[in-house]
């Protein structure tokens, strides 16, 4: 085309657009008498209304207009009949929802005339959000086969771009409409929902969660077959289950009916298959009484919300009395001016349901509706059975919510949780493995191996792995074990997968706290993705990360130290300095530096991770907490005046984090409360420090094995503290329970039996017993030149304890090169004029005084007792004590106006 | 990093020497980069917080050019070519996914597999592909216009800047080539949509 024609049909264009419609033909045929050129302007114009949408997405598919208003005013869902839908005509609409709507739909290509509902979703959803995850999905969403669930067939996108979804058309009425009408009997509804159980139970074996269930989504067929719609629909439309609590400004933006939601669903928490089983409940609830179990209707959508998230349930039997709309004994629908007799006739058998629903029903209903998923039933099969055993006359299960949350329960739950983990892994590592290598496709055995690994992490992240610590977990890891010897054999073509299985399965084995087989696998999944991404992906460094935390918690520091380095490095490069995941990998690897005795630059890294993670994470977000507790329990060890003062607002606001997300009995809580226990104690705020430690203790004997590590840390902590106060015979049982608990649960030899041997020998040297403190600080020292190594700043500190026993004994002769040993390893750790050496030294200087040996003695106790001074300040006990030795030397050595002289400086405050 | 950082550096000075060679040694280099990072936002950002491709590709340029000791000249040259380096693989992509459909059974794929993009599946890459190198014989500043706009996630005032002209402008170029494009695409003598 010419460079002239081109700019003139542009020029009228551009003109004719600003034009009404109907007056761009006489405009342009006032420009111009060259009728090819007006047809050209004419197609241009037409394809100007025509592309609306074309290219309006950015190719690479981040579809940013979700969050700006929409002004496209033109309705879709209007008018689309005998549209052409890919393979499909529209041929009837169905239903509108908040997502669009669904029409019936036929094969347009065939013969045959397939009947299939179309979901056709409305404009204004995020187009390539849900496109993606429909993809990502869809294999296996195809994988469900049963015969109460309807398939999903098909899904793309329309030639505006709008997404669809083509699924098994089901003909029916909904399961409330369908119970009602049909005048089913409470036998006759519990057999309909144990069949929905069923399908749900299926589902979730094949790790699709619903996510939406509510009674329009499961349709009766006029035989009488439920069929569940959607399975799995609301995560590719709305996988962070948000549409629902966004919608205040655009309502027609609702998603999952708010009824049904469970609370964690309302506050945008993790959404598990116990947020079925809720949904379940109230279906159930529903099915049975006619209402649903909240009073939702009068409220606004933030009233519901509260309501679902905070006020209990009404009672399935005193719901069924109030019922007013709907009397399920007839089915009917009553009016409220209808007749008396039938009124009577509805309210008797009202109370004839109240009777048969209070008790068993009454307590499976609310279980089922608990507002913690942890105290739900843990899966459908339980809801199910439950159901089973009422209607066969058994004792159920469901039991009347306590008001206490009793810590019996707490640790069952986490059994059947392990117990169910097991199944699942049992069943879904098989079938990958098997049919991954024989059958199946590559992309669909790594899109399972995907989801298995979610699932897991899910699932066990919902057991503390503290407490599954020391459970049953026989079975699973007898599952584990044959799965992992299984997976090189049979995965070798698949590497990638390999990979992602190796590492869950490490992760598994992580928590149920069998480290050797956890770093084996860990190391395994490295390698294989090292291999395949190279050695700077960040798959790598999620490898990294988790070896990181598996070798520390085995005391391999160095190793960690290495992993937990590389991981960060590889995320500051992906993902930049300032990211929430870099912020994570500074403070695993500040907790390796400490452990290895680097404490300031331990204390780097713990700053760094909390300057992020304040940038970046809510104020509120538990990993700030963990953040504040390790850099002011980091603080705390500098013992010092400036390092209480600097640690007293992290560990306060930590308190307050953890408070603030606790429930009751929540463990996390302990960390906090024996963190700011701790410095309120070196503070010699001992009595504000003790019910902090008491609560602690109370948590951790409800929720924790008796035989557990954390367990004996907070009984340590109590005991060092009644030590404090003085409370030797109330001290001593509790060092002997850490003792008993420690050796049982970590082994004899390690560094924490060092660490409580230490505390108690040192309670003893206070109580004047040094016989009974030098055996066990000799026995500590061992331990900790075993499990730390030889030169380990702690074995000084031990050392330097037992130095200190044999002094006040009056044996300075062996202190004295008990002592010299322990300078000398120090030495080595830290600078020569670090306070740390000081305190040696004026301990050596006192000893030197008792063996006479004045000339070196003097010059140590003043150097020493300056370095301190600086480093600690004049009023630190460690300052007073050097002061006190070389008053003592004066004293010794007859020079009483220099003792008066260092006398004077002890009453400076 | 270092090496790619540099090699970008010189890639960039070539161009704006005028040595258009060196393009396509940056195409290859700035294109992994936008694809991992693209992959490390859509894994670890929320939804909402995702980053638009424009922040990629500044990001990306940041990262590895670093911002100092680079004139303007030299940035807008990396919008435009990393712009063109998008079309290029996504179009490659495309041809090859359809060369592999026909080539392949006649089992319908009702959603075909893809590991790139997520908004290209009702968009004709290929004929939109030939009809922009056609609309550049006539109007290169429009063919322009819709990379940096569709291609490299451009906004208007973004690609007003890098080609120097004002946003009128694109918009006006930016109106003209899509109902253009979207002609050309739907054509009735066109194979396939």
């Amino acid at each position: 085309m010419e460079p002239d024609r081109w700019a003139r049909i542009e020029e009228l264009f551009h003109e004719a657009s600003r034009l009404e419609l109907a007056q761009r033909e006489a405009f342009l045929r006032q420009s111009t008498d060259d009728e090819s050129l007006r047809q050209a302007v004419n197609n241009l114009l037409d394809g100007d209304e025509n592309a609306t949408d074309f290219l309006a997405n950015p190719a690479l598919g981040f579809d940013f207009r979700l969050n700006e208003p929409l002004n496209d005013n033109r309705d879709e869902t209007d008018g689309p009949i005998g549209r052409r839908i890919g393979a499909y005509r529209l041929v009837q609409y169905i239903a509108a929802g908040g997502m669009g709507a669904v029409y019936l739909a036929v094969r347009d290509d065939d013969q045959y005339e397939k009947q299939v509902a179309i979901k056709l979703i409305k404009r204004g959803m995020d187009t390539d959000d849900i496109l993606r995850r429909f993809r990502s999905e869809r294999q296996l969403l195809a994988t469900l086969e049963h015969p109460n669930i309807a398939r999903l067939i098909d899904g793309g996108a329309t030639d505006t771009g709008l997404p669809y979804l083509v699924m098994e058309y089901v003909d029916g009425q909904s399961i409330d409409r369908y119970c009602d009408e049909h005048h089913l009997s409470v036998d006759q509804r519990l057999q309909l929902f144990d069949t929905v159980c069923e399908a749900v139970k299926y589902a979730h074996q094949n790790l699709i969660v619903h996510r939406d269930l509510k009674p329009n989504n499961i349709v009766v067929t006029s035989d009488g077959v439920p069929k569940l719609l959607d399975f799995g629909i609301a995560k590719v439309l709305d996988p962070d289950g948000v549409a629902h609590t966004v919608d205040v400004t655009m309502p027609s933006q609702r998603f999952i009916t708010p009824a049904y939601a469970s609370p964690e669903q309302i506050r945008g928490q993790r959404i598990t298959t116990t947020s079925d089983v809720y949904a379940l409940g109230v279906i159930l609830f529903e099915m049975l009484t006619g209402q649903r179990p909240y009073d939702a209707d009068s409220h606004s959508l933030q009233a519901i919300e509260r309501v679902i998230c905070e006020e209990p349930p009404t009672r399935p039997s005193v719901a069924v009395t109030r019922a007013k709309s709907r009397s399920i004994t007839s089915g009917l629908k009553v009016d409220n001016g209808a007749e008396d007799i039938a009124d009577k006739m509805h309210r008797r058998a009202d109370k004839h349901l109240a009777r048969r629903l209070s008790g068993d029903l009454d307590n499976i209903i609310l279980m089922a509706l608990r507002k913690d998923p942890q105290r739900r039933y843990t899966s459908v099969e339980q809801l199910a059975d439950d159901l089973q055993r009422h209607r066969e006359g058994k004792p159920v299960l469901a039991r009347p919510d306590t008001f206490r949350y009793r810590s019996a329960k707490f640790v069952a739950r986490n059994k059947l949780v392990v117990a169910a983990v097991t199944a699942v892994t049992f069943a879904l590592l098989g079938g990958i493995i098997t049919s991954g290598a024989l059958y199946i496709q590559a992309d669909r055995a790594k899109l399972a191996a995907q989801r298995v690994s979610g699932f897991l992490q899910d699932a066990l992240g919902s057991v503390n792995p503290q407490i599954a610590r020391g459970r049953d977990v026989t079975l699973l890891r007898e599952v584990l074990d044959s799965a992992a010897k299984r997976i090189d054999k049979e995965l070798g073509d698949n590497p990638d997968v390999a990979a992602t299985l190796h590492l869950t399965i490490g992760n598994t084995y992580s928590s149920i706290a069998l480290y050797d087989q956890a770093e084996n696998h860990t190391r395994a999944a490295g390698k294989l993705r090292r291999k395949l991404l190279g050695d700077n992906h960040p798959q790598v460094a999620e490898c990294f990360a988790q070896l990181a935390q598996i070798l520390w918690i085995k005391g391999d520091y160095a190793s960690s130290e290495t992993a937990i380095r590389s991981a960060l490095k590889i995320w500051k490069l992906h993902l930049g300095p300032r990211h929430p995941r870099v912020a994570t990998a500074y403070h695993t690897l500040g907790i390796t530096l400490e452990s290895m005795g680097q404490a300031e630059e331990a204390q780097k890294c713990y700053r760094d991770a909390l300057s992020i993670n304040r940038e970046t994470l809510d104020p509120s977000h538990p990993a700030l907490a963990s953040n504040l507790i390790n850099l002011g329990l980091q603080l705390l060890n500098q013992k010092s005046v400036e390092g209480y003062d600097a640690a007293e607002p992290l560990l306060r606001e930590a308190l307050d984090i953890r408070r603030a997300n606790a429930g009751e009995d929540d463990p996390n809580l302990v960390n906090a409360l024996v963190a700011y226990g701790t410095l309120l104690q070196e503070r010699r705020q001992i009595d504000a420090a003790e019910p902090l430690y008491r609560e602690a203790l109370a948590i951790s004997r409800s929720v924790l094995n008796p035989d557990h590590p954390d367990l004996a840390n907070v009984l340590d902590n109590l005991a060092t503290l009644l030590e404090n106060k003085g409370d030797y015979q109330a001290a001593e049982p509790l060092y002997r329970e850490t003792l008993a608990i420690q050796k049982k649960a970590l082994g004899p030899r390690h560094r924490d039996v060092g660490t409580t041997l230490n505390n108690l020998a040192g309670m003893f040297r206070r109580a004047g017993r040094y016989d009974e403190a030098i055996p066990l600080f000799k026995d500590a020292a061992d331990i900790y030149r075993e499990s730390l190594g030889e030169g380990h700043f702690w074995v000084t500190i031990v050392l330097q304890n037992l130095a200190s026993s044999y002094q006040a004994k009056g044996d300075c002769d062996t202190a004295l090169p008990i002592f010299e040993d322990a300078l000398r390893m120090r030495m080595a750790l830290v600078e020569d004029d670090h306070w740390r050496i000081a305190g040696l030294e004026t301990l050596i200087g006192g000893c030197l005084t008792s063996l006479g040996q004045y000339e070196s003695a003097e010059p140590l106790l003043l150097s020493s007792y300056e370095q301190i001074k600086i480093a600690k300040g004049t009023s630190a006990p460690y300052t007073h004590n050097a002061l006190q030795r070389i008053i003592d030397f004066y004293v010794a050595t007859d020079q009483p106006d220099k003792a008066g002289l260092y006398r004077q400086r002890q009453n400076i405050p | 990093m270092d090496s790619s950082h540099s090699q970008v550096t010189h890639a960039l000075a070539d161009l704006v020497d005028g040595r258009r060679e060196a393009a396509d040694q940056l195409l290859a280099l700035v294109y992994d980069e936008l694809r991992s990072l693209a992959a490390a936002h859509l894994r670890d950002e929320r939804k909402g917080h995702t980053l638009q491709p424009t922040a990629l590709v500044h990001e990306a340029y940041l990262r590895l050019v670093g911002q100092t000791e680079v004139n303007w000249q030299s940035k807008a040259h990396f919008f435009a070519v990393a712009a063109t380096a998008i079309r290029r693989v996504l179009v490659d992509h495309a041809r090859r996914t359809n060369a592999a459909k026909r080539g392949g059974d006649c089992q319908r794929t009702a959603i075909e597999h893809t590991d790139l993009s997520t908004g290209t599946e009702n968009v004709d890459l290929t004929g939109l592909d030939d009809a922009l190198d056609l609309l550049a014989k006539t109007d290169e500043r429009k063919s322009r216009v819709v990379e940096l706009r569709y291609f490299a996630g451009l906004s208007i005032p973004e690609a007003a800047e890098v080609l120097g002209v004002s946003h009128a402008t694109i918009e006006r170029d930016w109106r003209v080539a899509r109902a253009w494009l979207f002609n050309e695409l739907n054509r009735d003598d066109r194979h396939g949509t």
